[in-house]
Order: structure tokens, then C-alpha cells, then sequence
């Protein structure tokens, strides 16, 4: 009995315990569900929002591709979307068309992820694509805390020969063709009217000697006709699309065949492309501060001053015959100076080997004898103020760094390595000198003047001119060597000079109120007709009638244009502007106007080798288009866009992970 | 008979405390996991909630992505070998969960 009730002894705590461990069990194991679903759900939020990101970094890469001025860019990217600002991207590794394409995705997975992980940014993207250019790969990675998301995007352009505009006619217009006088259309001829008298073929020995086209369905008799039985008698086809005036016997008609398209064309007009983007300049640099003090330099007489140590100065004057020497004896010297001024027969002379950056605060102004550099010494400039050199004198500088009016007047040889103009005022350069630039030359400013001289650029180099008003060449100054040339400005005025590029160059200019060339001058004459490209985006009629010779491609958005006459415009001319009046002496080189929705008149002599597109062609006088087969040669991948820029349309989009 | 009674008053004694000490512990676990299981009930509803937003959030964006035409509000910069180009579009974000957001950037087309 004793022994019994000993076992009952902590039953209640027994079973106490019991309960509670089976609810701490339940809770510990609801809890850990819980905690794994949220860490599971954040997981997912994650990837998602990674996911996002790498689709955000394949839209950016198609936006690159779609672009005229990125459509070559190959490589890395990688960058940050930011909400309510803009996103930032770098190209962090450049490649070329056939880069990794044939070496499997996973290196350039690899090359994306480490691209990513190396930095705080979100987004990084691959674009490469085969030798040829037609098939494309996007690699894109996102991240969101520790979860990477990638997406992979195959692209297939396909189908350009078919897209491309066909030029297999000397003339085809969409709505009409008048020929009178005894112009002459040497070649096919077409349209895609089916309007009584659409192709009207005035008295005289005008002529086209090729079939002629008229629209799906067009009457294709001649009105009006003579009946071949009884040939004095006339027949009459009011439908007819073609008209012809005094025709006498069938001769005309068994030698001219009427025929109808197969189908409609279309000759779409291309968009009209957006302004280059603004330049990027290299950082200007911060002022050394807390160099030791001197005071203003006066350096005159026949006297020479020699500078060994960096140094604050005031006013730096160089003048009468004396010597300024900044003896670098292997070291950089910095020199911070609040104006620099060399005149009279004075000079500079920096001994290297060694660097002498000079920041000037003011304005400096070189002339006398120039700048000297010896022993491999370089020598920067950096000007907060206006920045001129004019006299007979040599000067080489490594880089020039102006914030200001800058004026390059002098008539000897000014080397520099690096030229960067970031101003809102003026840039001009005169003199009969030679301004040469090795590497690069970015210059941004409210004009820009070459009035003399030379401004030579070595080949390879850069040039990019962002220019708020009138670009102007004269008194012959010449722009020669342009290898990567991006002009945009207002106004380009070439009122006589010229523009020569490097061989393999090429040259893009976007003139946004006004284009004119006269005197004489000349843009790539001789050059590759693909290797420069003027947008005109004014309205203002264009004039190239002067004696000028222009070869490139000319893309006018909206306004009417005049050329020919004495001058020689050879290339490709893309007009969506009411008319373009071809006039005066023959064009000697193949030429193609595609301006498929304004009249192009010709006038006088004008002769086109090549062929027209347009809404309405008008030929008068003795003029004369000379069907040339290798029309389509003329046009740069570039100049049509999408409609046919041998590349065709995205035919294939493969998604993957 | 004195020491049986003696034993059963001392076994009586026991059980009380036995029962006061049983309670206070379930008292104490109890009222430890109670607010525990209950965050964690309420935790589970907000995944819930989430995980429906999540869906409906990724849909809309799933829809965005075939819209035909995008404006430029908003640019992306990208610098190419110095060159700053600017590539315009959307960028379209999605709230969900009280304030939080998923966003995609929309090439202008």
C-alpha cells in the first residue's frame, strides 16, 4: 500500500511536464515553419526584384543595339537604376563582333558576374555577337542582396536583303512623273499610281528608255494612242496612267513596254536621327593648394629666372627677350599662378624629363616666343580663364584644359596631346600655323571660328565638337585627318575651307538650324562616300549649288534643297523635306536621292548617276537620270535604319535563364 | 495507525505543492510561447498576404513588358569609352507589402 502510493508521488508533475513539452514541441516547430517560410519568402523577393534587374540591363542592351551610335557597341556593362534620378552605366570591357562567341556562354558569364560582384552596382550585361554581326547574345545578371537572377536573351536579325529599299529603276515615285523639255530618264521608270496621267511624257525628245511601270491594276495602254491599223487615227484610253503627247505612229509604243508592279512598293522614309550625345569630359582637375608663395613673376630684359620647386605665385610675366625655365630635373612641378602672360621675343622653356602642370586661375596668354619643352618634359595647362596663343611661335603641351574664350592664333606649330575645351564662350582659331592635336580633341563652345590655318589631326585621334552656335571654316582654314569626328552645332558654315578625313575616318555631323558650304570648299572630296554623314535637322532651304564639293551621305529632315549647279554633292541624299531641286552642271559620281515623300525637280543640265525616289518627280530642261545598278552601295548600313539597314528586323528572340 | 496517519497527511502535502508547482510551470511556459505562437500566427498571415501581392505584382509586371509603347521619363546613361550616351524609357515599378517595390526599366519604343 505504501509502496503504491510512493509511485503516485509527481504524477500531476509528470504529467505538467509532459504538457508543456508538447507545447513547447508545437511552438518550436510552428515558429521554425514560420521563420523558414518568411526566409523562403524573402528569398524570393529577392530573386525577383534580381530578376527584374537583369531584364531592366537586356532592355538597356537592346536600347544600345537599336541606337545608330551604339548599334557596334560590344562588352560589358554594368551600372545602377536609381528610382526618381537616372540610371548610370560604364562599359567596363570593350569587345569586338566575334569575341567570345565561340568560346561558350560561360565565360561571359563569368565575365558579367565578376563584373557585377566587383562593385556595388545591380545590374551588369554582356552584349556580344558572331564575326558577322547578326546574331546576338545578351548576357544580363541582377542582384538583390545575395540573390543573383540571370537572363539570357538570343537575338537573330534576319531578313535585310528583303527589307532594303530596291533600287532597280532609275526613277520610281509614289504618286507621279512628269518629264518634258528633252530630259531624259535612262533606264527603268515607275510608280505606284494607277491615276490617269500619272507618268506624263510631254512633246520633244524627252524619253524613257526602259520599261515603264505603273501601279497593281493601272490602265497600262498610253493615252492617247494611234490605232495601228489606220495610223492617222487616234485612240483615246482615259485611264491610261501613262500620257504621251504626239505620238504619230506605233514606233513609240512597241518600243516603250507598259507593265504593272507585281505589287505596291514602299519606300519608307527613315527617322531622322537624334543629336549626338554631349561630350564626356576627363575631370578638370582641383587647384594644388598650400604650395609655398611667392608673390607675381616678372621675368624681363634679357634676364633668365629658373623654377626647381612647385610654388603659389600671383601674376606670372614673361616679357621683353628673357627666360622663364622650369628645370624639372626629374620631378613634377606644380605651379599654381593667378594669370600667365608671355610676350614680347620671351620664352618658356621646361627641361625634363619630368611634368609641369600649370593652373592658372585667370587667364593666360602666350605669345613672344612660345613654349618650349626638352628632354621629354610634358607640360600641362589648366586655365579657369580664357586661354589664347597668337605670334609666330611653337608651343607643345601636353594637355590643354580651358574653361574659357580660347584662342588659337598663332602661325607657327602648336602640338598638343590632348586639347579640352568645356566652355560657354568662344573658340577660334587664326593665323597661318598649324594646330596639331595627337590624341584627342573634345571641345565644347558657344562658336566656333576657323578663320586660317590648319587645325591637323594625327590619325587615330578623336575629335568631338559640341558647338551651341555656328561652326565656321574660312579664309581656307582646313580641318585634315578627321578619324572619329562627332560635330554638333547649330550651324555648320564651311563659307570656304575644308574638311579632310584620316583614311579609314569617319565623320558625323548634326547641324540643327542651318548647313552651308560656298567658295570653293570642299568636305571629303574624293573621300568614301559612306565615311561622313551630315544631319541637317533646319529648316532653312539648303543651298550646295556653289562651286563645293560634298561627298556623304546628306540627310535633310525637313527643309527643301537646292543642289547641283556648279557644285558636285556626291553620295546619298535622304530628304523628308517638300522638295529637292537637282540643278546645273552633271553630277559625275553615283548619286541617289531617296526622298520618298517630297518632289525632286531637275532642272537645266542636272544629270544623276544613280537613282530617284520620290512622291512626285519633275524633269525639265535637258536634264538626265542615268539608272547606275550599284545604287544600293551607296547606303550605309546606317541610313535607313530598320526598313533596310542589311541587318532586317529581330527575327528570332530566345529567352533563357 | 499513528504512522499510517502521518503518511498520508505528508502524501496529501506533496500533491499540493506538486499541483502549485505543475501550474506555475505551465503558467510560466504558457505565458513564454503564448505571444511567440502568436507573432508567428501573425507572421504566417503576412507571408500570406505577401506571397499573394508578390504574384499579383509579378503578373502586372509580366504584363508590362508587352506593353507596345513606352515614353522617355526616364534615362539611363551609359558612358562608352568616355562617350555618355543616353538611352531613354520607362521605369515602371510595382508597390507592394506597405512600401515595398519592384521596378523594371521599359526601353522607349
Amino acid at each position: 500500500m505504501g509502496n503504491c502510493r510512493m509511485r503516485k508521488k509527481g504524477f500531476v508533475l509528470f504529467t505538467a511536464l509532459i504538457v508543456v513539452a508538447v507545447l513547447s514541441i508545437i511552438s518550436i516547430t510552428v515558429v521554425t515553419l514560420v521563420l523558414n517560410d518568411s526566409m523562403q519568402l524573402n528569398r524570393a523577393e529577392a530573386r525577383l526584384i534580381a530578376h527584374y534587374r537583369a531584364l531592366s540591363g537586356v532592355e538597356i542592351a537592346r536600347a544600345l543595339l537599336e541606337k545608330d551610335e551604339t548599334k557596334d557597341a560590344r562588352g560589358v556593362f554594368r551600372g545602377t537604376i536609381t528610382e526618381g534620378g537616372s540610371g548610370n552605366f560604364e562599359l567596363v570591357e570593350a569587345w569586338q563582333d566575334g569575341d567570345n562567341w565561340d568560346t561558350g556562354i560561360q565565360l561571359v558569364r563569368d565575365a558579367v558576374q565578376s563584373a557585377l560582384q566587383s562593385s556595388s552596382n545591380d545590374v551588369a550585361f554582356a552584349i556580344f555577337s558572331d564575326s558577322s554581326g547578326t546574331e546576338f547574345k545578351i548576357v544580363s545578371y541582377g542582384i538583390r542582396s545575395a540573390a543573383v537572377e540571370s537572363v539570357v536573351l538570343n537575338l537573330a536579325f534576319a531578313g535585310g536583303a528583303y527589307e532594303f529599299p530596291v533600287f532597280d529603276m532609275a526613277v520610281f515615285t509614289k504618286s507621279y512623273i512628269g518629264i518634258g523639255g528633252s530630259s531624259r530618264i535612262e533606264g527603268r521608270a515607275g510608280t505606284n499610281s494607277i491615276i490617269p496621267g500619272s507618268v506624263n511624257i510631254g512633246s520633244g525628245n524627252n524619253m524613257i528608255t526602259g520599261t515603264i511601270y505603273v501601279g497593281v491594276g493601272g490602265d497600262t495602254h498610253v493615252n492617247p494612242s494611234v490605232n495601228p491599223d489606220i495610223p492617222w487615227q487616234s485612240i483615246s484610253y482615259p485611264n491610261a496612267v501613262v500620257t504621251r503627247t504626239n505620238i504619230w505612229n506605233s514606233t513609240w509604243l512597241n518600243n516603250h513596254p507598259i507593265q504593272n508592279l507585281d505589287q505596291e512598293r514602299e519606300y519608307e522614309l527613315p527617322n531622322f536621327p537624334d543629336p549626338p550625345s554631349s561630350i564626356s569630359f576627363p575631370t578638370f582637375p582641383t587647384f594644388p593648394e598650400g604650395l609655398p608663395g611667392h608673390g607675381n613673376l616678372n621675368v624681363g630684359g634679357n634676364s633668365t629666372f629658373t623654377v626647381t620647386q612647385s610654388g603659389e605665385y600671383g601674376n606670372i610675366n614673361v616679357s621683353g627677350s628673357s627666360r622663364l625655365i622650369f628645370n624639372l630635373q626629374g620631378n613634377n612641378i606644380s605651379i599654381n599662378a593667378n594669370s600667365l602672360s608671355v610676350s614680347g621675343s620671351a620664352r618658356i622653356e621646361v627641361n625634363g624629363p619630368g611634368t609641369l602642370n600649370l593652373y592658372i586661375d585667370g587667364n593666360a596668354s602666350i605669345s613672344g616666343s612660345g613654349i618650349t619643352t626638352l628632354n621629354s618634359a610634358k607640360l600641362n595647362i589648366y586655365t579657369d580663364g580664357n586661354f589664347s596663343a597668337s605670334g609666330n611661335l611653337n608651343v607643345e603641351i601636353s594637355t590643354l584644359y580651358s574653361k574659357g574664350q580660347t584662342q588659337l592664333g598663332n602661325s607657327g606649330l602648336l602640338q598638343l596631346e590632348n586639347l579640352f575645351v568645356d566652355s560657354s564662350q568662344a573658340f577660334s582659331t587664326s593665323g597661318n600655323g598649324t594646330i596639331r592635336v595627337a590624341s584627342q580633341a573634345l571641345i565644347k563652345a558657344s562658336s566656333m571660328s576657323l578663320s586660317s590655318g590648319t587645325m591637323d589631326f594625327m590619325n587615330g585621334s578623336k575629335q568631338q565638337f559640341e558647338i551651341a552656335g555656328t561652326v565656321q571654316l574660312s579664309g581656307n582654314a582646313n580641318m585634315n585627318g578627321i578619324s572619329k569626328g562627332v560635330m554638333n552645332c547649330s550651324t555648320l558654315n564651311i563659307q570656304q575651307g575644308n574638311i579632310n578625313l584620316a583614311s579609314g575616318g569617319n565623320m558625323l555631323v548634326y547641324a540643327s538650324t542651318g548647313f552651308n558650304m560656298g567658295g570653293g570648299s570642299t568636305f571629303n572630296y574624293g573621300g568614301d562616300r559612306n565615311a561622313v554623314r551630315v544631319n541637317y535637322a533646319g529648316s532653312s532651304d539648303l543651298d550646295l549649288t556653289g562651286n563645293i564639293r560634298y561627298t556623304g551621305t546628306l540627310h535633310i529632315q525637313r527643309a527643301s534643297a537646292s543642289l547641283g549647279g556648279s557644285g558636285e554633292v556626291y553620295g546619298l541624299i535622304i530628304s523628308g523635306g517638300p522638295t529637292v531641286n537637282l540643278h546645273g552642271n552633271p553630277m559625275a559620281d553615283v548619286t541617289a536621292v531617296y526622298a520618298p515623300n517630297s518632289t525632286v525637280n531637275m532642272v537645266g543640265s542636272a544629270t544623276v548617276k544613280g537613282a530617284i525616289v520620290a512622291d512626285r518627280f519633275v524633269a525639265t530642261g535637258s536634264s538626265t537620270v542615268v539608272f547606275e545598278p550599284d545604287t544600293e552601295d551607296l547606303f550605309p548600313p546606317q541610313s535607313i535604319g530598320l526598313i533596310g539597314d542589311g541587318e532586317g528586323n529581330e527575327e528570332i528572340e530566345i529567352w533563357s535563364r | 495507525m499513528e504512522e499510517s496517519r502521518r503518511l498520508k497527511s505528508r502524501v496529501s502535502g506533496f500533491s499540493l505543492v506538486e499541483v502549485l508547482m505543475s501550474l506555475l510551470i505551465i503558467v510560466v511556459i504558457v505565458a513564454t510561447i503564448l505571444p511567440l505562437l502568436a507573432n508567428s500566427m501573425r507572421q504566417a498571415h503576412k507571408n500570406r498576404f505577401v506571397t499573394t501581392e508578390l504574384a499579383v505584382v509579378q503578373n502586372d509586371l509580366e504584363e508590362e513588358i508587352f506593353v507596345s509603347t513606352r515614353g522617355q521619363s526616364y534615362s539611363v546613361n551609359v558612358d562608352i569609352d568616355g562617350s555618355n550616351v543616353t538611352v531613354s524609357g520607362e521605369l515602371v515599378t510595382k508597390n507592394f507589402a506597405e512600401g515595398k517595390q519592384i521596378g523594371i526599366f521599359l526601353r522607349s519604343r
